[in-house]
């Protein structure tokens, strides 16, 4: 078992080079961005922290019991050392989300995540992957198909956050939602398809990314509308808002699918990910960066597809 | 026609392909025989242009990519993609809006399913009517034969047959030296990285032999079996 373990050990090094990044220098960072992003939710929405750090938290140890990353270890290791395997794995994990919600005195959410890591460890979500999922997107195949699929747990958290924020007549929480529906967009993208689904394709470098472009548009569009629709009847006053995240939401989306075809088939990599924070930070940059990536897409693909 | 001319191919220090010249027809089939690791995979990606290399792939209707359908000895399937989604996200690519699969599923697959769920065999399978469904001029199917039942095996000499008679260009690769007699008009011998021999119809079963002893050799004499 120690083997496997580093093995583990090995691999996240090995993924954190091919990032770009020194494993030595990864690991304080890693805790300084896991701190700082902890912090910045609790300083963001102090009424609801907790509550959505217990989900993040949930998110994140969930997707690492997904099929595919345990399905070696199932076959490999006897039942009682698998499941010993995904405790500890579950543990380490929940582990620096209790010990943040037990800083903030949320005790209830921390016994919750704990019960959580113990229960998914012995859970099998087998049932959940193999089960056909309808999305709108099945006619334009394949990142919005297959990101809605992924994304479906988020689904009542959105309903729920959308109900709470009209009982509570809060404009903000709304905004939020729509924000972060473009957060689960533009992850969409973060995976990198088969170079085989690109090169099939018969069109040349500028009108592959183009209609990967509009397609990414249109399909936000679709995605954000119910809660375009919800703020416009609900909240028409923040219409200055909701032009500005919807207008800056299609600029990342764009942003996004030039830089992974920049990368492409390589994952996008470190310089991207600090583009993207200046971006953030300072969204009039993504005027500078998108015509970047493009350009640089534009070689990528003339490769691939040429 | 396709014409190869001079093709080799190198992974750092490794020679996988030495000055390969080859010409293929219309309305032909070929095969491609030799032992795992002789090259043949790479041979097929680098014609598809999937893999950069030295010397050239001529062919009229340039590039040759878009009139090519590839079948890769290992399907790569997305994951959270039915078999219908697949073979639309197929279409898309080549600009074609047909949609009705379920008419033209001829091997019955379950496109309703998600296809990582499907077996090696299936999701070969999938690949092909995808390929088939492009309706392209050249087709390079790399071991086609592999992990697919016996009477999809029927099928795929039967398909190879009727894009023969419409004038298709077909390159095949099988261990299976009985599919490739039946459907080939030539078999080139890949030996690493070479073409070491091409052979017409009337030879085949002189070149089955000779590919036993080649592939054999001592080899089953290196493992004590008790």
């Amino acid at each position: 078992m120690s083997y496997y373990f580093l093995l583990q050990f090995r691999r996240f090094n090995r993924l954190v080079r091919e990032f770009g990044l020194m494993p030595v220098l990864a690991y304080p960072l890693l805790l300084v961005l896991f701190l700082l992003g902890s912090a910045l939710i609790f300083i963001k929405s102090p009424e609801y922290a907790t509550w959505i750090y217990l989900v993040i938290a949930l998110v994140f140890i969930e997707s690492i019991g997904q099929r595919g990353a345990t399905h070696v270890s199932k076959t490999l290791f006897t039942k009682p050392l698998f499941y010993q395997i995904r405790l500890i794995e579950n543990t380490a994990c929940a582990i620096p989300f209790v010990i943040i919600l037990l800083y903030h005195n949320a005790f209830s959410q921390c016994m919750i995540l704990s019960l959580a890591a113990v229960a998914l460890a012995f859970s099998s979500r087998t049932g959940i992957i193999k089960k056909e999922l309808p999305t709108p997107f099945r006619r334009s195949p394949h990142e919005f198909t297959v990101g809605c699929r992924k994304a479906v747990l988020y689904l009542p958290l959105i309903a729920y956050i959308l109900v709470q924020a009209v009982l509570v007549n809060n404009a903000n929480l709304v905004l939020f939602v729509l924000a972060f529906v473009f957060f689960l967009c533009i992850s969409f993208y973060f995976s990198v398809e088969h170079l085989s689904f690109v090169w099939i394709h018969n069109k040349s470098p500028e009108d592959f990314l183009r209609a990967k472009i509009r397609q990414g548009l249109i399909n936000a569009t679709i995605l954000t509308l119910p809660i375009l629709i919800l703020l416009f009847i609900r909240f028409p006053q923040t219409w200055p808002a909701i032009c500005l995240i919807q207008g800056v939401g299609y600029l990342f989306i764009i942003a996004m699918i030039a830089a992974k075809y920049s990368a492409f088939p390589t994952v996008i990599n470190l310089p991207h990910i600090i583009l993207f924070m200046i971006c953030l930070w300072l969204p009039p940059m993504l005027l500078i960066v998108i015509p970047l990536f493009y350009r640089k897409a534009l070689n990528k693909l003339e490769t691939i597809l040429l | 026609m396709i014409r190869i001319k001079h093709l080799s191919k190198a992974y750092g220090n490794h020679q996988v392909l030495r000055d390969i010249n080859l010409e293929f027809e219309p309305g032909h089939v070929y095969g491609i025989v030799g032992a795992n690791g002789a090259g043949k995979t790479t041979l097929f990606r680098s014609i598809a242009g999937i893999e950069n290399h030295d010397g050239e792939v001529e062919y009229a209707n340039s590039p040759l990519k878009n009139d090519l359908g590839f079948l890769d000895a290992q399907p790569i399937m997305m994951s959270k993609i039915t078999g219908w989604e697949y073979l639309k996200l197929v279409l898309i690519s080549r600009g074609i809006a047909e949609e009705n699969f379920e008419s033209q599923n001829l091997f019955d697959l379950p496109l309703g399913q998600y296809a990582e769920t499907y077996s090696t065999g299936m999701k070969k399978k999938l690949a092909l009517t995808g390929i088939l469904l492009q309706a392209n001029q050249v087709l390079i199917l790399d071991e086609p034969f592999n992990g697919v039942d016996i009477q999809s095996n029927l099928i795929i000499i039967e398909l190879i047959k009727k894009l023969k008679a419409l004038n298709k260009i077909i390159l095949i690769s099988s261990h299976i030296f009985s599919t490739l007699s039946e459907t080939c008009d030539q078999i080139h011998l890949l030996k690493e990285g070479v073409i070491e021999k091409s052979v017409l119809k009337k030879d085949f079963t002189a070149l089955e032999s000779e590919m036993k002893d080649i592939i054999l050799g001592n080899q089953l004499k290196q493992i004590n079996l008790r």
